[in-house]
This record gives C-alpha cells, structure tokens and sequence, in this order.
C-alpha cells in the first residue's frame, strides 16, 4: 500500500485538490499581483530565480474575505478533524507533489515575467498595473496558496533557529534545509521544496551539509514505526508510518551520486548520520514495534553504499571508526545510556555490520581502515 | 417592578423613577430571569440612556458591604449568563440586519461598550454550558447566533467587521481576556483557541495576538502553544480548517515552537 505521508496542510490541500477533480468551481480566476519586491538581487547584482510569492491578499477586507472564500473556502469546525479516505490511502500521492511543484514553477515564472516586463517597459501607472497583474485559474491559486502557507510557517521556524545560533540568514538555503530537517514536514512537502529551489538543495550550507546530510539526521519519531498491537490501523498513524524513510528516498532521488561523497566540515559523511540516526531511533522504539522499519533502515544504508562505495571505509570522525563499527560503538553506547530492553535495538546494529561486511569482507583484515 | 418595566421596554423617565425609588432592586435576581439589566439588555426597545443610567445606578451602589456584593453586570443568571452573554446571544442577529437597513437604527455596539466600560471584568465570567463560555468567547463565534443571517459573501463580510470590533472593544478595556484560559468540554482553551477554531478573519486573530502581548497578566503558557485534550493548538486547527495565509504566518511567526507540535494522532500543523 502506498501512503501518503501527510500533515494537516498537505491533508485539507489534497482534499481541495480532490474536489477540483470532481470539477466543482474550476471555472474560478483570480489575479496575482506581482509585486516587483519578490524579485531579489543576488550579490553579484543579478536577478535569482529565487521567487516567493507575494499574499493573495490585497489588503482589503471585505474583497480579501470574498476572494479566499471563493478559491480555497475553510472547512468548517465539524468537518475539519475528518481525514478523507483518499487522502489516506494515495497511489498517485507522488504525482500530486510533481504537479504541483510544476504548477508552482510556472506561475513563478510568470510573475517573474511579469515584474520584468513591467520594470523595463512601462512608464504609466495604469499599465504597470496591469502588467503586475498574472491571471491565475483555481488550480493554480489554492496551489499558491498552499505554498505561501508552507513558506511562512518554514521561514517562521528558520528565523527562529537563525536568532538562537545567530546563523548568517540565507533564505531559500535555509528553506530547503528546515523543509529536510525536521520532523514537522512532511516528504512530499520536502520534495515540492526541493524541486522548486534545486540549486539550493544541492548547494552546501556553511556547514557544509546538502539536504542529504541532513534528511539523514532527521530523527525518525515514535510515531512513523508501524506498530504490531494494532493501533496502526487509524487513519493518522497510516500517514506517519516510515515517514522520515519516505523523506530520504526522495533526498536520494533528487540527488546526484556525488551528494552521498559531500563531506560536512567536521568530515562526516550522509551513511555516518544515517547509522546514528538509526541506532537513536531503534533505542527509543517500543518492544511491540514492527520490524518494517529495520528493513528500511538496511535498504537505504545499502543504497547510500552502492552510490558511495568508498563510504565503507571512511571513518565516522566523531568515533574515528568505520561505519561498520561505529554502529556497534554507537550502539554500545547508547544502550548504556538507555533503559529500553527493545529486541529490536540490539538486531539492528548487527545487522548493520553484516550487511556492511557483507559488500566487502576485505574490510576485517588487519591492513583495513582502523 | 423594575425588572417588569425593563422587560417591556419603558421610556427612560419611568425608569429612572422606578430605580430611584428602590436602587438596590438593580441587583434583585427573578428566579428563571435575571436582574432588571439582564431584561434591560435583552429588550429590543431600550436604548443606550436607559443601559448608561442603570449602570450608572449599578456603580453607586458599589461592591461589598450588605447589599449583594456583585456588581449587576457580573451576576449571572439560571444559566449562568451576565448581561453581556444576552446582549451577544439575544441582540447580535438584529445588530447585523440592521446594518443593512437604513431605517433600523441598532444601539448594539453603544450598549456593548457601555457594558465593558462600566465592568470590563464580566467579558470574562464563564456561562454554565459545557465549554463554560465567557462574553468574549460568544462575541468571537456570535455568527452561531445569527442563524437568520443568510450566507452571502458580503453578509459573511459584515458579520466578520461585526465580530472584530465586539472583540476590539472588549480587548481595549481588558487585555487580560486575551491570555485567560478556560475550561471547555475539551480541555483547557483561550479566546484564541475560540477565534481560530470558528475561522474569524486575521485582523481579529491579530487582535488577540497583540492583546496578549500587551495584557499584564503573568501567565505561564502563550495561549498559541496551549493545548486541548487532543493535543491541538491554535495551529493545528488553522492548518486543518485551510484558513488563510495571514492566519497562519500571524499563528506562526507568535509561537515557531507550535510548527513541529504533534496533536494526539502525531499530526503536526504542516
């Protein structure tokens, strides 16, 4: 079965996606302004592609109030807890983060066109107006809006963080890591993101991490193992299921085979914080936890190994061990520090050696990497 | 007496006569009915004078002491509702359709501000229904109470400028309201969890934003990252209702923190 792996946002906008298949009110048009700000100058003074939309909103109550009613009308109170039946179960879920980062593509262009145009053309106001103004159809608007709900609640956490550590603010790169990083996004979510900002997700952040490092230092929640007593079964917890597995399938497939090599600046490499994070998420799963999760963890260790073979013998900086040791190092370590008695936390680190000896059994002779 | 001459609407003199004769009967509760102010509030004829000098005569009268130590605004009916419950329950829906007459004239918002002015602290007396209801809750979902109101885009409208300026009015006087947690059937919730549970525009989420950061009160949690017994914050109901992007960059850039929070069933807002 193929899930869809969705949070409130994505739930009620797939929803509204759903009904615009049904072809109640597609005829709707709406006009985006844009606005010549959302064209950013990058330092060596040319334009970026780098576009965010600007609000729907135009800063009229009652006109703003009628509009949003009538391309993305809110669900009611009642109605607003209910997670749509194909929403939870979604073959074509894929397809829907494809389509709409498409659809996000063109009409950033077509703004970017347009304050263009409008920049080097004209000179009376009411044509300036008008070339501002991009006509979008149903589809196209509640995608936008969509997005710049997205946007803001990811900048909301990115300005948050960037004020803490006092991180240099870089927009979009930082964007693209937050929608990778933490647990609150969902994949498809991530991958909209990633296909909207390519340069930026496989550009380097001042810690030298790409998306990769970081979707495999996401922390796998409780929430994402499948569990055996049943309770998996409600609609919720069949959205989460391998939830943080699904986001690194889609890291790896955007990105290219010279990603799994990228270095960080302490040295690690995605395999090293892929095996800490499976290590720390098999220490805090349950006892009555499926074992699917172990699968996954072993097909994408194996994956990043196949696009990196070297990676078997590059040692995990902050252990100063290869790969198949430090799984058992961290592993030690953390059962050490942890009360969890899991049958499951002590299967996977052995796992992980035998398949990693396994691709290469030269790795225990005495003249390998230790 | 006075109770029965608020009730059918009396002309402001015979009134004030009535009350200056027994001003203490201003705080006499009618078994199944209220003071003479809950009959004032409720009926369509009287006007703010009748409301201002009640009110006035309510203040005289003072708190403590041997007379009934509450305050005519604060005491609360068989249902628990104060003078300002009934004014939103009994007279918002003639409020709003008289916006759309010329010829009807409504001293709703004259009579509400005159009610909070004179006791600010009512807007916050729970009701005895289940989510235990304060003024500024009623105000915040009052389109409940229009059910006469018909569903047009512009009538919509209204009604949202309507509910901004009851609640505007109401945090001006008492910014406090806007960080107050009550008890409701779901657990704990504030005027805020209310105001984007029953999807109310984002000028009057900013309000109680705002209001929350300017009230004095010391509270412990920001109403944004308070939540219900199902684990949901204002954010998550923002996310799962579809409301706006102003709603939720406002609700997002106020608590950041709410952004990875997961409700009982592991969802997070996003």
């Amino acid at each position: 079965m193929a899930f869809l792996f969705s949070h409130w946002l994505w739930i009620r906008f797939i929803s509204t996606l759903l009904a615009i298949e049904d072809g109640r009110g597609n005829s709707i048009t709406v006009s985006l302004n844009a606005n010549p700000t959302q064209v950013r100058e990058s330092d060596n003074n040319n334009r970026t592609r780098q576009f965010t939309f600007s609000s729907i909103d135009q800063d009229n109550f009652e006109a703003d109030l009628q509009l949003m009613r009538r391309i993305d009308p809110t669900v009611d109170f009642l109605r607003m807890r209910h997670i749509p039946i194909e929403v939870q179960e979604a073959p074509e879920a894929l397809q829907w983060a494809e389509r709409s980062a498409t659809v996000l593509k063109n009409v950033r262009d077509r703004l970017e066109s347009s304050a263009n145009r409008e920049n080097s053309e004209s000179e009376n106001a009411n044509e300036i107006q008008a070339g501002r103004l991009v006509n979008l159809n149903r589809l196209e608007a509640i995608t936008t809006l969509f997005w710049i709900k997205v946007v803001s609640l990811l900048k909301a956490i990115v300005t948050k963080d960037c004020s803490e550590c006092q991180e240099q603010y870089n927009d979009d790169l930082h964007l693209v890591r937050t929608a990778f990083e933490r647990g609150c996004c969902p994949p498809l979510v991530a991958r909209i993101v990633a296909l909207l900002f390519p340069n930026e997700f496989s550009q380097p952040d001042s810690n030298g991490r790409l998306a990769l490092h970081y979707s495999a230092m996401r922390p796998w929640h409780a929430w994402e193992w499948p569990r055996e007593d049943g309770t998996s079964d409600v609609a919720s917890s069949k959205l989460l299921n391998l939830e943080s597995a699904s986001l690194l399938r889609n890291a790896m497939s955007l990105s290219s085979v010279a990603s799994a090599k990228q270095k960080d600046i302490i040295g690690c490499l995605p395999i090293h914080y892929m095996i800490s994070t499976c290590i720390q998420a098999c220490c805090a799963s349950g006892r009555s936890c499926s074992e699917d999760p172990l699968v996954e963890m072993l097909e994408i260790i194996g994956y990043f190994v196949k696009l990196n073979p070297g990676s078997l013998s590059a040692c995990d900086p902050r252990t100063r061990l290869p790969p198949y040791l430090q799984a058992t190092a961290e592993a030690t370590q953390a059962k050490r520090n942890s009360s969890n008695t899991s049958s499951v936390h002590d299967e996977l680190p052995l796992s992980i050696v035998y398949l990693l000896l396994r691709q290469d059994p030269s790795l225990m002779q005495p003249t390998s990497a230790i | 007496m006075l109770a029965l001459s608020c009730r059918l609407g009396a002309p402001y003199d015979c009134v004030k006569e009535i009350l200056d004769a027994a001003p203490d009967k201003l705080r006499h509760l009618v078994d199944s009915r209220g003071t003479p102010l809950h009959e004032a509030i409720v009926c369509d004829e009287i006007g703010p004078d009748v409301v201002e000098y009640l009110l006035q005569e309510d203040e005289k009268l003072g708190t403590g002491g041997e007379s009934n130590s509450l305050r005519a605004t604060m005491i609360q009916d068989v249902d628990g509702y104060t003078p300002l419950h009934l004014l939103i329950r009994r007279r918002f829906q003639s409020h709003v359709l008289a916006d759309t007459n010329e010829n009807d004239k409504s001293y709703f918002i004259e009579i509400l501000e005159l009610l909070v002015r004179s006791c600010a602290e009512a807007i916050i007396i729970p009701d005895r229904g289940e989510y235990e209801e304060p003024p500024i809750v009623m105000a915040i979902k009052a389109n409940v109470y229009a059910p006469m109101l018909q569903s047009e885009e512009t009538t919509i409208a209204r009604i949202e400028r309507h509910i901004y300026d009851m609640v505007n009015c109401m945090l001006q006087h008492f910014p406090e309201a806007a960080s107050r947690v009550f008890n409701g059937y779901r657990g704990q919730y504030t005027a805020l969890h209310s105001a984007v549970f029953h999807g109310r525009c984002s000028d009057t989420i900013e309000l109680l934003l705002n209001a929350e950061n300017q009230s004095p009160s010391n509270v412990s949690q920001k109403a944004c990252l308070l939540g219900n017994t199902q684990g949901e914050l204002p954010l998550h109901f923002c996310a799962m209702r579809g409301e706006p992007p102003r709603t939720v960059a406002l609700l997002a850039k106020a608590a950041p923190e709410a952004i990875s929070k997961r409700d009982a069933s592991g969802l997070t807002p996003v």
